[in-house]
């Protein structure tokens, strides 16, 4: 080796190197070390040298034991060796602490050969990439969290009772998840683009990809709803919505869509309106019916108010008074009749036989015809009971197939039968004499 | 002829009409009829015209009834503009309103149904 020119402290320069360095001797005693070996190291260079570098700077056994196969491998081949990423925790002086130093190593030893080419030592150079490593590391963490996140969206996307798709900003579609390809029964591939309009209705197909394309074009939200053909050849209404993402710049940078199939709520509201509208017509009718029944009720009570007749409706066995007209009331004036049957509003008609007759009236449902009865009235007014002759008619009404009452339809024939009586009084008084 | 308690189940049946009627133009079943926003045709409004306030007009029942009934209409209308623009989910969810305004209509129909009747 030639002479320096000038001297060199060989030693210092060897310690005072910019970097980590080991130097061993090829059983692997410490030759000597850089200051940064040193510093990394933790441990003073006199506790070093001299030692086995296993007893020096203990560490595990398998990490000391790859230490150990580069060693052999540099002792054997007389070639530079790369350990893989080693880790080496480093004793911390107990003035620092105590303890270990959690470090990861890129160690490579190299040989240096004597002029003989035989090896004198074995310089360790290693690097320190505790902090590269652990960077990697909390990167790999950061990816699989990623790659989790995104395989729990995924999921929750196909979970959801939903269509969902996305577009290129044009509105061509990009991807669907499987509900939307398990509803069409397409494939992924059939379906990107525009091919997924084939499953609109026909009647539809232009107005809805118009539409849309026109929509994504101005950039905003949209809502679409059409019949989408599914699996089964049935078209079911959907309703969609098209959500802009936006890139940072604020252009669109592709459309987020989603659909529910709301065919059974528009048959529901479609149904709900027949119904409506069906109850609506039939109340409709009943109204005007119930206002004409009303009407004629109405022209009924005053025909019978004013017909020259004596009319009253008896209802029910006991034959209580519901109806009587003007003329029927005078018959029997000052008396309360009507919501009264007749034993408690004319006590007086038992021993005429009148109540066996509406009795037998109800019973057989044959209608009684009177011609010329005479009824005694007591008006109690002092004028003593009036004679009067009725011609009437008691007959049976129904109401739902059922009987319901007795109709009194009575004639005062009082003045012609004492007119006829007159007569004959003076027929037969002219036969006398 | 007086006013009876068909006359209000008719108000009733017509008010579940309205939303039904209104609902399924939200749900694309049928396109709008033009008397259904209508504050002389509304099948409703009618009824209030007719049968209530020549009699009952200055009643403050019915006066709240023609007000609410005004909202329930101009609130409809809005509705299907809004669906008719593609705001079809909003416009749906606004139905909301419309059954709030109802349910306020029909409980000042059934207390002035009560009044009336026991008047009357």
């Amino acid at each position: 080796m030639p002479a320096p020119a000038f001297p060199v402290d060989f030693q210092a320069l060897f310690q005072h190197l910019p970097d980590s360095f080991l130097l061993l001797a090829p059983d692997g005693t410490i030759v000597s070390n850089s200051d940064q070996h040193v510093a990394v190291s933790l441990l003073p260079r006199e506790q070093a040298v001299g030692r086995n570098i296993f007893e020096a700077y203990p560490s595990a056994p398998e990490s000391q034991q790859a230490l150990f196969e580069s060693h052999e491998f540099v002792r054997q081949h007389k070639q530079p060796h790369t350990m893989p990423l080693t880790r080496y925790d480093l004793d911390r002086p107990t003035e620092l602490g105590g303890g270990t130093e959690e470090r990861y190593w890129q160690i490579t030893h190299y040989p240096i050969l004597d002029a003989s080419g035989e090896l004198q030592y074995i310089l360790q150079r290693p690097q320190d990439v505790t902090q590269q490593h652990l960077a990697e590391l909390r990167e790999e963490e950061m990816q699989r969290q990623l790659a989790d996140s995104q395989q729990q969206a995924r999921f929750v996307l196909e979970a959801l009772p939903v269509l969902v798709w996305t577009c290129q900003p044009d509105g061509a579609m990009l991807s669907f998840n499987q509900r939307w390809l398990t509803f069409t029964g397409r494939s992924q591939e059939e379906s990107v683009g525009w091919g997924w309009a084939n499953d609109i209705a026909p009647e539809q197909r232009n107005d809805v990809v118009q539409h849309w394309k026109a929509a994504a074009a101005a950039g905003q939200e949209f809502q679409l709803e059409f019949r989408l053909r599914r699996a089964d050849g049935q078209y079911h209404w959907v309703l969609i919505r098209c959500v802009p993402r936006r890139a940072e710049a604020g252009g669109i940078s592709q459309w987020i869509g989603g659909g529910t199939d709301i065919n059974e709520q528009k048959e529901m509201v479609q149904e709900m309106l027949v119904a409506n509208e069906q109850q609506a017509e039939m109340a409709e009718l009943a109204y005007q019916s119930q206002r004409q029944a009303l009407s004629q009720r109405e022209t009924f009570y005053n025909l019978f108010q004013q017909a020259p007749a004596l009319i009253c409706i008896l209802r029910g066995p006991e034959h209580t008074f519901e109806f009587v007209n003007p003329l029927y009331q005078e018959l029997f004036r000052g008396r309360q009749l009507v919501g009264k049957n007749v034993l408690e509003a004319l006590p007086e008609v038992i021993e005429q036989g009148f109540t066996d007759l509406l009795d037998n009236v109800y019973h057989t449902g044959e209608t009684f015809y009177g011609k010329e009865i005479l009824i005694m009235v007591d008006h109690n007014d002092g004028t003593g009971p009036q004679r009067l002759y009725l011609n009437f008619t008691y007959q049976l009404f129904t109401e739902n197939d059922q009987k319901a009452g007795i109709t009194v339809f009575a004639y005062d024939v009082t003045d012609l039968v004492e007119a006829r009586k007159a007569l004959e009084k003076l027929r037969d008084d002219a036969l006398v004499s | 002829m007086d006013i009876s308690a068909l006359d209000f189940q008719q108000a009733s049946i017509k008010q579940v009409l309205f939303k039904s009627q209104l609902r399924s133009v939200l749900y694309g079943v049928r396109e709008a009829d033009p008397t259904l926003f209508s504050p002389e045709l509304n099948p409703l409004s009618q009824w209030l015209n007719t049968v209530i306030k020549p009699h009952y007009g200055a009643h403050p029942e019915v006066r709240e009834m023609e007000r609410l009934l005004q909202q329930m209409l101009g609130t409809g209308q809005s509705l299907v503009a809004q669906y008719q623009r593609g705001r079809i989910e909003e416009a749906r969810s606004g139905m909301e309103q419309i059954n709030t305004y109802s349910d306020r209509f029909t409980e000042l129909l059934k207390q002035f149904e009560r009044n009336s009747l026991q008047v009357g």
